[in-house]
């Protein structure tokens, strides 16, 4: 196993790559506005703010960890990024280039280096293609492994991810939930990605699958020195996979920390709140639990000021006016919210 | 919760070696394969379980919501002793008097609130449906009683939202609104089908309060079903681990999660990353979370013996001859594993 990726790390840097620690993606004021369009004239006449002004950075290597409710924006921003979704505004530059800046056909030589695992591993593998076909399109697209090699390459990269090589010849239909994950994990791997966005890639799977999808990720990640946007809503798995993790709440940053520091030390209120909701699978603990009242606001109309204050507990008069900005706090640990006197 | 004096609680509800097959034109899926349990008056029991290890065929066999055929319960006994403490077989009654308790004695929640509202109508007219049916009131006290209720599951403006439909509401507030209507008839037992899984944690949170809060004010019991470890670890007072089709293991909610005499309640146990505690610290090695290989096994072809057997790391020979039975490990505590006392021991010889 250690040949290949000596042999991809020699690759990597053929192709100009930056070293581990360095800054492989900038996420610079990146936004993403859909449009409402209403009235006779079908004119706009609102944005849904799904994802707002949010900025971030990934060192090579990094495994960042992007949480949130549903409605916070963390899936539009995953997709932003590789521009499977066209960002309205900001900047994603991947190791040193604008990718919201260049074109069709050369985005998808920067396809190769960013790559997607989806949440659903039934719906997003075409049942009429076989294995083979699915993990070897991308190759195919990217003119990689041509000929023999390729066969040989998808049989290595389906033992790689757990499967046997005669599972190729096979459809999506006739594997179970987690094995159509792998499936999936491997069409990504496929073209030897530099980055990848996993989107909730084990939220759909039983409990007892879940544990072999997040080692076969964490496994991949260290052989092959992947960095990886892990986009979920279950902290759990995020923080025991991840380096740091963002938390987002409709459309904006809250903070930004370290796992084991976010956890121990949150310092925004709704961090705070979404640490306590967790139920912990140990019957002897009883935690004091911060319930949110109500529900996440609309991102059509957002509260204006901090987009949190209308649920927090810590709300004051300001709050309302002032749109905190994302600042350090503490070494790695950022949060955007006006009070220093609480937590 | 621990202080739950199991033995002497009234029996509300006994589930006995129920068997609930499915015909399929692929042969006879026996989904629910001689499954014994049984909730007391008050308590709240997890049924615990992954796709396909029967939890949910069997609070629908409880509900006799099985579609027959193709379903068809081909054994067993389900022994509801009611508000009025007579006990009767529902698998035997009719289903005149099957109606009588459905929605009334017995209440049920689901997964997915909005699949389970009727998109027409609304909320109000939807939970006094219940109220009329079962309690003999007029149009207008029901709705009364429908904003009552509606007030009681902690909705702002019930008074407005009565007159609301499904689609108006979020998905906190329609798992809600399902609450309401489940607990309009103050049913002695609500099955809660996944309620929570659909909904963000901050949600599932308040839902999981509410539940509690509710559980207090009336008495009534549940019967949890879920795969939440979690949520179990937070909200049962006992525990039933099921998996392909049968009871493997069932007890106190503390002894399953401090003692567990299953290799397979063990494995969902290490297989998932605790909040807090397994938090990756950078710079130290990357823990590991103890997996189960395999995958869940086909109800079409279950193993001979053990129905984990294929994926259990304790496995011997003997595992795969005959299905070994729910042996009392002590104190209620029952597993299903021809090797518990080794467990057990091996945990006496940790704490001594």
């Amino acid at each position: 196993m250690t040949a290949p990726a000596v042999a991809r790390t020699s690759a990597a840097d053929s192709r100009g790559m930056t070293q581990k620690g360095e800054t492989l993606l900038e996420v610079k004021n990146l936004e993403k506005y859909f449009p409402i369009r209403g009235g006779l004239l079908s004119r706009v006449v609102g944005n849904v703010k799904a994802v707002n002004d949010i900025s971030f950075t990934l060192a090579r290597g990094e495994v960042v960890g992007l949480v949130g409710e549903s409605g916070s924006g963390k899936t539009t921003a995953g997709r932003a990024i590789l521009r499977l979704i066209e960002p309205t505004g900001g900047e994603v530059i991947f190791n040193g280039t604008d990718v919201t800046k260049l074109s069709k056909g050369q985005m998808r030589d920067y396809r190769r280096e960013m790559q997607i695992i989806f949440q659903d591993p039934f719906a997003s593998l075409n049942p009429r293609m076989t294995v083979s076909d699915i993990i070897g399109e991308a190759m195919q697209i990217h003119n990689l492994n041509p000929g023999k090699g390729r066969i040989d390459r998808i049989a290595e990269l389906l033992q790689k991810v757990g499967l046997r090589p005669e599972h190729m010849r096979r459809y999506p239909h006739e594997f179970s939930g987690g094995q159509r994950q792998r499936i999936g994990i491997a069409r990504a791997l496929a073209v030897d990605p530099l980055f990848i966005v996993a989107d909730e890639p084990v939220s759909a799977l039983d409990v007892s699958i879940q544990a072999q999808v997040v080692n076969l990720l964490q496994d991949l990640q260290e052989e092959l020195g992947l960095t990886v946007l892990f986009i979920a809503h279950d902290l759990a798995v995020v923080e025991y996979i991840c380096d740091r993790i963002i938390v987002m709440y409709l459309g904006r940053i809250m903070e930004i920390a370290p796992s084991h520091e976010l956890n121990n030390n949150p310092k925004h209120p709704y961090t705070e709140a979404l640490l306590s909701a967790a139920p912990v699978p140990d019957p002897t603990i009883k935690r004091q639990r911060i319930i949110l009242e109500g529900d996440i606001p609309s991102p059509i109309n957002p509260p204006s000021g901090c987009v949190f204050r209308t649920r927090c507990r810590y709300a004051i008069d300001d709050c309302a006016n002032i749109v905190p900005e994302l600042r350090e706090v503490a070494p790695q640990h950022y949060k955007a919210c006006i009070r220093d006197d609480i937590l | 919760m621990t202080d739950h004096a199991t033995h002497k609680a009234e029996v509300l509800l006994a589930v006995n070696g129920l068997k609930t097959y499915f015909n399929t034109d692929d042969g006879v899926v026996k989904s629910v394969d001689g499954v014994t349990f049984h909730i007391n008056k008050g308590e709240t029991l997890a049924v615990v379980g992954e796709s396909g290890s029967g939890k949910s065929v069997t609070s629908l066999s409880i509900m006799r919501l099985i579609p027959m055929p193709p379903g068809e319960i081909a054994g067993g006994e389900i022994v509801f002793s009611g508000t009025d403490g007579n006990p009767r077989d529902i698998v035997k009654l009719s289903e005149a008097e099957m109606r009588k308790i459905r929605g009334n004695d017995i209440a049920m929640i689901f997964q997915e609130p909005m699949t389970s509202l009727n998109p027409v109508y609304t909320v109000g007219d939807q939970i006094a449906e219940a109220v009329m049916l079962h309690q003999d009131k007029n149009r207008k006290d029901a709705m009364g009683a429908a904003t009552d209720m509606l007030r009681f599951v902690g909705i702002p403006a019930p008074e407005k939202r009565v007159n609301e439909y499904p689609h108006q509401l979020s998905g906190g507030m329609r798992q809600r609104v399902m609450i309401a209507m489940a607990l309009s008839c103050n049913p002695a037992l609500l099955i809660a089908d996944e309620p929570t899984t659909a909904l963000d944690v901050t949600i599932q949170a308040q839902i999981l309060d509410l539940m509690r809060k509710l559980q207090k004010d009336i008495g009534m019991s549940i019967l949890f079903i879920t795969h939440n470890l979690g949520v179990v670890a937070e909200m049962a007072d006992r525990v039933v681990v099921m998996y392909g089709g049968r009871v493997v293991e069932e007890g106190d909610v503390v002894e399953i999660f401090k003692a567990p005499r299953h290799p397979y309640t063990m494995g969902l146990l290490n297989s998932i990353p605790r909040p807090g505690i397994d938090a990756h610290v950078p710079g130290t090695p990357r823990k590991r979370l103890e997996a189960i290989p395999g995958n869940v096994p086909n109800p079409l072809n279950l193993p001979p013996g053990c129905a984990f057997e294929p994926r259990c790391k304790f496995a011997i020979p003997d595992c795969s001859k005959a299905v070994p039975a729910l042996e009392d490990t002590g104190g209620g505590h029952m597993a299903r594993c021809i090797r518990w006392q080794e467990f057990a021991k091996a945990d006496q010889g940790v704490t001594a």
